[in-house]
């Protein structure tokens, strides 16, 4: 499942993706991140119930995060990344392709 | 004409590897798991069998296959390491050596062995199969050459519609992954903005540096599915003549040959050159990455390789040519001692000086000599293990063998001479030592038997011990037995420790039953006579009930030995310096105290002394003061009356010629400065047959 | 969870071989006898992955592929090929027609499972 929720002043939006990210769900995954690249100044990404992650799901966030920080958008995390996330981070060899990732903290605990 | 094949090169490294398979083998058995020793292992069997095959030894390669068959699942994993696969292949390893025995005359290898093993390394393998899924891959890619791991670089560009072949990449990755280190780098740079992304195309590709000890077409089986879909480049990065290379690329270089940039590109960036590249933009961040990756892994490879070439950097050199540099050495010194003694005679300073800078370089080079001869102890050590290892099985009995101080050197001749005492002191210590389980279980020892062999250098001797906690010895049943056999005079005082040498008498045993191992009576005693005749001696220490120490007291070397001149008449003698313990004055007064009797008084003690000059019939008046030089013999001290002790002397010990063959008094000859021939006495049989002599003339008044 | 797998094939035999050894492996197996069965009951149902032989009454292999990717939910499932030695080109059309790759009959169980493990992890 994939949700983004704006709060009321607009500027602060949470966007929670769960359960598969997987080629199947490619294009809605698109759709919500290109939405999530408009208004809000402030991206809380939730990564906590992620049950799977394929190349597709990847390679969307890579640009995603590429064109937010592009933006100057102030990126945050809440809960955890799942040890799956981990994992395909690191067996696709995308461990070192954001490297200045601090801020979102996607990568965390991948290492090569 | 048949062109011959000199095979001894492989025989020779054959035996090496076999030697070596063995001590990997039995530390395998001590550490299953470590998947470096089973590569080990496995390196050796190949490289047996590859050079086998090359020089002709069909029956050993073929073996050989079969043996690392199975081996080879040992080390995919898909075969446990197990006492089973352990023995077999201890036991083909012993089969492999009996076909090289064959090979160079030794008798016919068992064929029924052989194929008795075989089948029983097959019974172990789980069935056949695996990963192998694909017809190619059923045509069994040739495996990469048996000198270890190499780096390959694997480009994998997929097409960009791969995945409506219901392809997932990263699964071939991770299929990757299972041949072998692998780091995966991505490459992201054609990845387009978001928008213009189509979710369902590949836009990644990958670098991946993986090091394996498999060949490329395995790399590329990996990718059998795909071949028509993507770009793929495999490339081994670390190759024979590449080790050539003494630094690993630098970035730029690599970054230049891989083609990512050119050189105009790279000389427009600089320090640090991976940051500069990629804001100058004329390479992108991924494949700084991909280069720095390759950097490292390449590097690290060849770290291991330099390390093993560092092992391996031994030059050979037929023992022949070793012994005749001795020789010369041997001579040099010598000569070197008579330029000492005319340089201080004449008294120039010139001459002094010279003389004195070639007694320093003459030292040097000896030592360095002696050196080349030296080998560490740890090769025969190892040897052991196997014996403990088999004499547990046979017997019955559990036992451990610990060594200490492996890495200790003595000369190679030594080294040769040693096995044998050793293997007949080990084995006494395993059969009449070690008690069985139920009997160490009922007196509370712990099951399984120590035995532990060690080598400490202690001045210019080297000490092996041998120790085991079995039942010890008995002082009083030694005694009887000794007195049965009629070794011994009934009456005869022994301390315990006199007593315990009787072990090494001829012809003693008190195995109640002989056994396969030991107890056959011949052993002890020729075990005494090998070390003596390496100019040794030996110590046994015991307690019973407790246990036994063996302790072999062994030169360095047999070539120069530190010897102590005597003097008697004109004549020269030298006594090994290791036996000496000191030297008394013997006065008339002394002579008449001890009424006749051959003995002397030293601080309260009686020592029995032999006069050489008696002893070997020679004329000349003895001195009014005699010199009386103690020595340990056996245990036992002992003195031996010369006219003047001259001095300690380094001697080059040259053999007696076969004119002197039945004066084995003498244990050989050294030549004195001035060009005088000294004897070398063996003292311990001079002992013996001045006893025997006095028994005959004692037996016969 | 248990991933479901079907497999394609008019002979029993294979079918209860290749269903023996997925279920040995902890997957699901949803057996069809010919493409026209399969297409049947792949609509509703979540399947991992095809296996699919070649020739078949009713609707061959390749048909039953070239159909499958029609269908959203089948448009990146991985689908593999039984073919023998003797039909190295039907094997290029099994490709053409979007199969992810193939089995050279005949087979071992280990070879099966392999050539899962590539395909479904």
């Amino acid at each position: 499942m994939i949700d983004f929720s704006v709060d009321d002043t607009g500027s602060t939006g949470t966007l929670i993706l769960s359960g598969p990210l997987t080629i199947q769900h490619a294009l809605s995954l698109k759709e919500t991140l290109l939405k999530v690249g408009g208004d809000v100044k402030h991206l809380i990404l939730n990564l906590d119930q992620v049950s799977s992650l394929d190349l597709t799901a990847l390679q969307m966030l890579c640009a995603a995060h590429r064109e937010w920080v592009k933006k100057g958008k102030k990126l945050t995390r809440e809960g955890n990344v799942p040890d799956i996330v981990n994992r395909v981070v690191r067996e696709s060899g995308f461990t070192g392709c954001l490297e200045n990732d601090d801020v979102i903290g996607l990568w965390t605990g991948a290492s090569n | 004409m048949a062109v011959e094949i000199d095979t001894s090169a492989f025989t020779e490294e054959a035996y090496e590897l076999l030697s070596e398979l063995e001590d990997s083998l039995l530390e395998l058995e001590e550490r299953p798991t470590d998947i470096e020793l089973i590569s080990r292992v496995f390196r050796a069997m190949h490289t047996i069998k590859g050079s086998g095959a090359m020089f002709g030894f069909d029956e050993v390669a073929k073996f050989t296959h079969e043996v690392e068959t199975v081996f080879d699942m040992a080390r995919s994993g898909t075969l446990p390491v197990t006492k089973a696969l352990i023995d077999l292949t201890l036991a083909a390893r012993d089969q492999i050596r009996s076909i090289l025995d064959a090979s160079r005359g030794g008798p016919p290898a068992d064929q029924d062995n052989a194929n008795r093993i075989i089948s029983g390394l097959r019974a172990l393998a789980p069935q056949k199969g695996g990963a192998a899924a694909t017809e190619t891959k059923a045509a069994a890619a040739p495996k990469a050459d048996a000198e270890g791991p190499h780096v390959y670089r694997v480009r994998f560009e997929p097409k960009p519609e791969i995945f409506s072949s219901g392809t997932n990449p990263l699964l071939l990755l991770n299929e990757l992954r299972d041949m072998g280190q692998c780091r995966v780098v991505a490459i992201t740079n054609t990845l387009p903005s978001l928008e213009e992304l189509d979710p369902e195309r590949c836009y990644t590709h990958w670098e991946i540096f993986l090091t394996t000890t498999q060949g490329e077409n395995a790399i590329r089986d990996v990718f059998i599915f795909v071949e028509d879909d993507c770009t793929l480049n495999v490339r081994l990065l670390t190759r024979e003549e590449e080790q050539e290379d003494a630094e690993p690329k630098k970035l730029g270089e690599i970054l230049l040959e891989r083609g990512d940039i050119n050189e105009e590109a790279l000389g427009k960036a600089l320090t640090p050159l991976g940051d500069r590249l990629v804001n100058a933009g004329v390479v992108s961040a991924d494949k700084v990455r991909a280069a720095l990756t390759e950097q490292r892994v390449v590097q690290e490879q060849k770290q291991q390789q330099t390390k093993a070439a560092e092992v391996d950097a031994v030059v050979r050199v037929p023992s022949t040519k070793l012994d005749k540099l001795v020789n010369l050495v041997g001579e040099l010194v010598t000569v070197q001692a008579r330029l000492n003694q005319i340089s201080g005679r004449l008294n120039n300073q010139h001459l002094q000086l010279v003389a004195e800078e070639i007694e320093r370089l003459t030292g040097e080079l000896r030592d360095n000599t002696m050196s080349i001869r030296m080998l560490a102890i740890g090769s025969t050590f190892n040897k052991f293990k196997r014996l403990v290892r088999d004499l547990s099985t046979e017997l019955g009995k559990q036992m451990e063998l610990t060594t200490a101080g492996a890495d200790t050197e003595l000369d190679k001749t030594v080294i040769d001479q040693l096995n044998d005492p050793l293997v007949h002191i080990i084995r006494n210590s395993i059969d009449h030592g070690i008690e069985k389980p139920e009997v160490r279980k009922a007196i509370g020892k712990p099951l399984v038997g120590q035995i532990h062999l060690s080598a400490v250098h202690s001045g210019t001797s080297v000490l092996i011990q041998v120790k085991d906690d079995g039942k010890g010895l008995d002082a009083q049943l030694l005694r009887r037995k000794a007195v049965e056999k009629g070794l011994l005079s009934p009456d005869a005082v022994l301390t315990d420790q006199e007593a315990f040498m009787l072990i090494f008498g001829a012809g003693f045993s008190t195995a109640e039953k002989i056994t396969n191992v030991s107890g056959r009576g011949v052993g002890m005693d020729v075990v005494r006579k090998s070390i003596e005749s390496l100019r040794g001696t030996i110590d046994v220490q015991s307690e019973l009930g407790k246990g036994t120490t063996i302790t072999l007291k062994l030169p360095l070397t047999l070539a120069i030995i530190e010897g102590l001149l005597v003097g008697v008449n004109h004549d020269y003698f030298v006594l090994p310096l290791a036996a000496v313990e000191e030297c008394v004055e013997l006065s008339p007064k002394d002579i008449a105290n001890s009424h006749g009797r051959r003995i002397v008084n030293v601080r309260g003690e009686i020592v029995p002394f032999i006069r050489i000059r008696e002893r070997f019939a020679m004329d000349g008046e003895r001195p009014i003061i005699e010199q009386i030089v103690i020595a340990n013999v056996d245990g036992r001290r002992v003195g031996f009356g010369v006219d003047t002790v001259v001095g300690q002397h380094q001697t080059v010990i040259k053999n007696l010629g076969g004119s002197f063959q039945y004066s084995d008094e003498f244990s050989g000859a050294t030549i004195l400065g001035d060009g005088t021939v000294a004897l070398l006495l063996d003292l311990a049989r001079m002992v013996r047959y001045v006893e025997m002599q006095e028994t005959k003339e004692t037996g016969g008044a | 969870m248990a991933k479901t797998i079907m497999t394609v094939d008019d002979s029993s035999s294979v079918r209860q071989m290749v269903g023996l050894t997925l279920k040995g492996e902890g997957y699901q197996v949803v057996e069809a006898v010919d493409g026209k069965d399969a297409l049947t009951k792949v609509s509703g149902a979540t399947i991992d992955m095809v296996i699919t032989d070649l020739n078949m009454p009713n609707m061959d292999g390749i048909t039953l592929i070239r159909e499958l990717r029609k269908l959203p939910a089948f448009k990146f499932t991985p689908i593999v090929m039984l073919t023998t030695e003797s039909q190295a080109e039907r094997k290029q059309e099994g490709k053409d027609a979007g199969a992810t790759g193939w089995i050279v009959k005949p087979f071992k169980p280990e070879q099966l499972i392999g050539v899962i493990k590539k395909v479904l992890g």
